[in-house]
């Protein structure tokens, strides 16, 4: 019984990175709605798109390591969050010279 | 000829287009030019007497009947189809109806000059006329009874031309109320006859419900029905409710009297020449399917008498002159309706084209009169009007002389009439109608004595009526006094019956100078009595006094003058029966209907409420359903893919 | 080596995890994007661990430069504000993200391993395999740097370039959403920047 807990503790293989991705996605998903600052909330996001960019990495490592098609779209979201963060910040900005606070409680035009 | 016999539809269409054109115009203000409506009415409404008049010449030479039939709409196997008849029934029709609006749209312009309404007043004129003019053409029942709600409809609404008195508008939605009684039988009437002769019409190369099948038709259903003649019966008495709601007959007759609140060219155009002789008019059309019933024929031959009765009885104490005349109208309808029942076919179409003529006429004439006194309809303040307005005072003695059966038209109708239910048998049914003959010279003499002869009584002055309301006036005594004797067929003259009738077989009539003669002194001694009664130098003479005349037959007196307590039931009726049952059901609807209603809206309301918990503005909100949304569809996913 | 891989793992993660979770619970903003940093060089590791070394080197110099370069802008340019009371917000939909990211976390758990029975190297339901050693030393020593781009200007050249546009339109975007609308973008003489 120990034995096996043992061998599967350390035999790392794609459950733990996935586990590990999933973690991460649950902790990015956390920040993302309790957070009060909005930076906080950006920071949420990319801790959101890095887990998925450790799925990637494991699939390709464990099931495509010829090809490695996960790490080519790994890049293309390190692009897109690249430009995300670059908008984030000017939408920030424009938000903050008009009603000057960064706390998500107190923005709600949504509401109309 | 035959031009205008394929283009009858035209005829129909004319006054539709005229309305459409007066209602815009007017509504949107193009133009505010009476002239400009008149002619156009009036125009298209001579075209139409044009076009009939070439159609009754095409019809006099050929004996089948023209029918053009457009399919409407298609439901599954049923097929409904609008269309245009043009037989001989339908060519004496059109030309009373477009003739005798032509001289009423004239007198109307004259009449309702003063009037805000005067050309809604057409409009809706020129929409009775389409309805009219497409009921006369309908080529089948079901096209017969759009139109008859049409003319329903129009009849409504000038009815109720002047809305804002309420009498008017009390006086329109009973006269609906009561036509959709009537209705409501035609309808169910109509449709129990579809219904059993779905079949025949399936296999017939007629239109559905077609007039010129109509024979065969009914055959038909009395064979499909052949084990309960009831059924038959009761097919037929329904359809005949349209009839009795829409011609006034004896239950449902109280509308036509209240009618008179509208204009008096419109009690005289609808509700005395045209379409409450549609009613007539229909039973005619329909006449295959109440041949085959006896009992039918019973029940429509006593309905036709009772009201004839009644009309007159009542007619007799009325101090208002158009009520007068309305009751008369129920009466002479009811001589019709008899005339159909007992099997008098042809006396009674002649009686409804005399009958127009006249009436309308008589209806004008006292339009006349309470023109001429600012709206004095009640015959108390009239009197002595001759001295005022001859012209008018003449052509009203001649449509009393018409109506009563002396010697002018109306003489020829009804002894037709008379001699009709002498050769069907109908003894007692002859008795009532001399009887009613009687009391008709009774009572229209005495509107004419109270209205035109003796003294003054009113307090306004009497004006003379203007020669655009004369005009029509004349014209019409013309066909009022001779047109029963241009068409009786005796001396070589033409026979309406032969017209009339060509499939029918024609009652040789027993040529004895007896039945005449008799219908001629009853009239006669009601025109006497009249005399006596309502003339005071004669009555002087006679030394009688018409209040102790009147206390002698109180009991008489008060039945009439209550209308037969027939009103009075209704409205007892109504309070008693139909008010209770209405307001539980409006209790219903108050508390049970409308409480499901509410509390759907409170749930809605309350959902709404939760739901605006969430609509907060905040963006992190919102992920949280979000991904609340996505966890669940992974967890659901899951459990479906592993398990 | 197995252990040795299987340590640097734990370590990583731990490391990941910790950093991750200080983002989000740290009270200071300035903490957190330090934590932050740390996040992403824990995952460049994790991804050195999984043979992306060019991903690896992306992610510290994307990620761990570029964009945490920007989030401290955005920090210092908004860092007039009271930090302290911006910490977590207090309101029901704080319990519910607890929630749902732990049933989210369990669900996930329960798909991955196959319910809970396949947590050992050998579980199968990825049709994962161990890469031969032979493509390990391949990668190992040539890089993936290669084969990346290869894929790039070849295969995915229509979605290369899409991206490159979409760079250009945030890159704009971000100028547009951001200037002041009486600011003169070509002439810098005039006036650059006020302060709020």
């Amino acid at each position: 019984m120990f034995m096996e807990i043992f061998s599967v503790i350390f035999n790392v293989g794609l459950t733990h990175y996935l586990i590990l991705g999933a973690i991460m996605f649950c902790i990015g998903l956390l920040g993302l709605i309790i957070s009060r600052n909005v930076i906080r909330v950006l920071m949420s996001i990319e801790i959101l798109l890095c887990s998925v960019n450790i799925n990637f990495a494991a699939f390709a490592n464990y099931v495509d390591i010829n090809n490695i098609q996960g790490q080519i779209f790994a890049v293309f979201i390190i692009a897109v969050a690249a430009a995300e963060a670059a908008l984030g910040l000017a939408i920030l900005l424009s938000l903050y010279r008009n009603k000057p606070t960064i706390d998500t409680e107190e923005i709600s035009e949504l509401k109309g | 000829m035959e031009f205008f016999v394929k283009n009858a539809g035209i005829i129909a269409l004319l006054p539709l287009w005229v309305f459409l054109i007066i209602m815009f115009g007017q509504n949107l203000s193009i133009y505010e030019n009476k002239k400009f409506t008149l002619w156009l009415t009036a125009t298209s409404t001579f075209a139409g007497l044009i076009c009939s008049s070439f159609i009754l010449a095409w019809t006099m030479s050929h004996n089948e009947p023209y029918i053009q039939n457009f399919i409407w709409l298609e439901a599954g196997y049923i097929k409904l189809s609008v269309g245009v008849i043009v037989d001989n029934l339908s060519a004496m029709m059109l030309m009373v109806v477009t003739s005798v609006s032509l001289l009423i749209q004239i007198y109307s312009h004259e009449y309702m000059n003063k009037d805000e309404g005067y050309h809604r007043f057409f409009a809706y004129l020129n929409l009775f006329n389409f309805s009219m003019l497409g009921l006369v053409l309908s080529t089948n029942l079901f096209q017969t009874y759009i139109f008859w709600e049409l003319v329903g409809v129009s009849s409504y609404l000038l009815i109720g031309f002047w809305f804002r008195r309420p009498s008017a508008s009390s006086a329109a939605t009973k006269a609906f109320i009561i036509n959709r009684i009537g209705d409501c039988g035609l309808l169910l009437g109509i449709l129990g006859f579809l219904f059993f002769s779905i079949i025949f019409w399936l296999n017939s190369s007629d239109v559905f419900l077609g007039f010129s099948s109509l024979p065969q038709a009914a055959k038909y259903v009395y064979a499909a029905t052949g084990s309960t003649p009831m059924l038959y019966t009761i097919i037929a008495v329904l359809i005949f409710l349209g009839p009795v709601a829409k011609s006034a007959q004896f239950p449902l007759h109280t509308w036509l009297p209240d009618a008179m609140e509208g204009p008096t060219p419109i009690s005289a155009l609808i509700h005395a020449a045209t379409m409450v002789a549609a009613g007539v008019y229909l039973i005619a059309r329909v006449y295959p399917i109440f041949e085959l019933s006896n009992d039918a024929m019973t029940i429509i031959a006593w309905t036709g008498a009772i009201t004839a009765i009644m009309g007159a009885t009542i007619a007799i104490t009325q101090q208002d002159i158009k009520k007068a005349l309305a009751y008369s109208t129920c009466s002479q309808l009811g001589f019709m309706v008899m005339a159909m029942g007992a099997g008098a076919y042809a006396a009674g179409l002649f009686h409804l084209m005399t009958h127009a003529y006249f009436k309308a006429m008589l209806f004008l004439c006292s339009g006349a009169v309470i023109h001429g006194l600012n709206n004095q309809q009640d015959m108390k303040y009239m009197g002595g009007l001759r001295k005022h307005m001859p012209a008018v005072a003449y052509t009203y003695l001649i449509g009393c002389l018409a109506i009563s059966g002396i010697f002018l038209s109306g003489f020829w109708s009804k002894e037709e009439i008379f001699s009709g239910l002498l050769a069907n048998n109908h003894i007692v049914l002859l008795i009532i109608a001399l009887i009613v003959a009687g009391m008709t010279s009774f009572y229209m003499f005495r509107t004419y004595f109270l209205t035109f002869e003796g003294e003054y009584r009113g307090n306004e002055h009497p004006h003379n009526a203007s020669k655009v309301i004369t005009l029509p006036l004349i014209i019409f005594a013309i066909p009022s006094a001779i047109i029963g004797f241009i068409l009786c067929g005796k001396f070589g003259l033409p026979s309406f019956d032969n017209f009339i009738s060509p499939t029918h077989e024609i009652v040789e009539h027993s040529e004895n100078f007896i039945l005449p003669v008799i219908s001629l002194i009853i009239s006669l001694a009601g025109f006497g009595l009249a005399m006596v009664l309502y003339v005071d130098k004669y009555r002087d003479k006679l030394n009688i006094n018409l209040d102790n005349f009147i206390q002698k037959v109180k009991p008489a007196y008060n039945f009439s003058t209550n209308l037969w307590y027939i009103d009075k039931s209704y409205y007892k009726l109504i309070d008693y029966m139909v008010i209770p049952v209405c307001k539980l059901m409006s209790n219903f609807d108050k508390y049970i209907v409308d409480g499901i209603v509410n509390l759907i809206a409170l749930m809605t309301g309350f959902s709404g409420w939760v739901l605006r918990l969430f609509q907060n503005g905040n963006v992190q909100t919102y992920a949280t359903i979000l991904f609340g949304g996505l966890m669940l569809l992974t967890f659901v996913l899951t459990i479906y893919w592993l398990l | 080596m197995e252990v040795i891989y299987n340590l640097f793992f734990y370590l990583i993660s731990f490391v990941l995890i910790i950093s991750a979770l200080g983002v989000v619970f740290m009270p200071r903003i300035v903490y957190s994007a330090v934590s932050l940093i740390l996040a992403f060089i824990s995952v460049a590791g994790i991804f050195v661990m999984l043979n992306a070394d060019f991903l690896a080197i992306t992610q510290i110099i994307v990620y761990a430069v570029g964009i945490t370069i920007i989030l401290i802008f955005a920090i210092m340019l908004t860092g007039k504000i009271s930090e302290k009371k911006l910490w977590i917000a207090f309101a029901p939909r704080t319990l519910f993200a607890f929630a749902i990211s732990g049933a989210f976390f369990v669900t996930i758990l329960f798909a991955i391993t196959d319910g809970f029975k396949l947590v050992a190297r050998e579980s199968n339901i990825f049709s994962a395999t161990l890469p031969s050693l032979e493509t390990i030393e391949t990668l190992q020593t040539e890089g993936t740097t290669g084969i990346i781009g290869k894929a790039l200007f070849t295969k995915y050249v229509l979605p290369f370039e899409v991206l490159s546009l979409l760079l250009i339109a945030a890159m704009l975007g971000a100028i547009v959403m951001t200037k002041k609308s009486g600011d003169n973008l070509i002439n810098h003489t005039t006036k650059t920047i006020e302060e709020d």
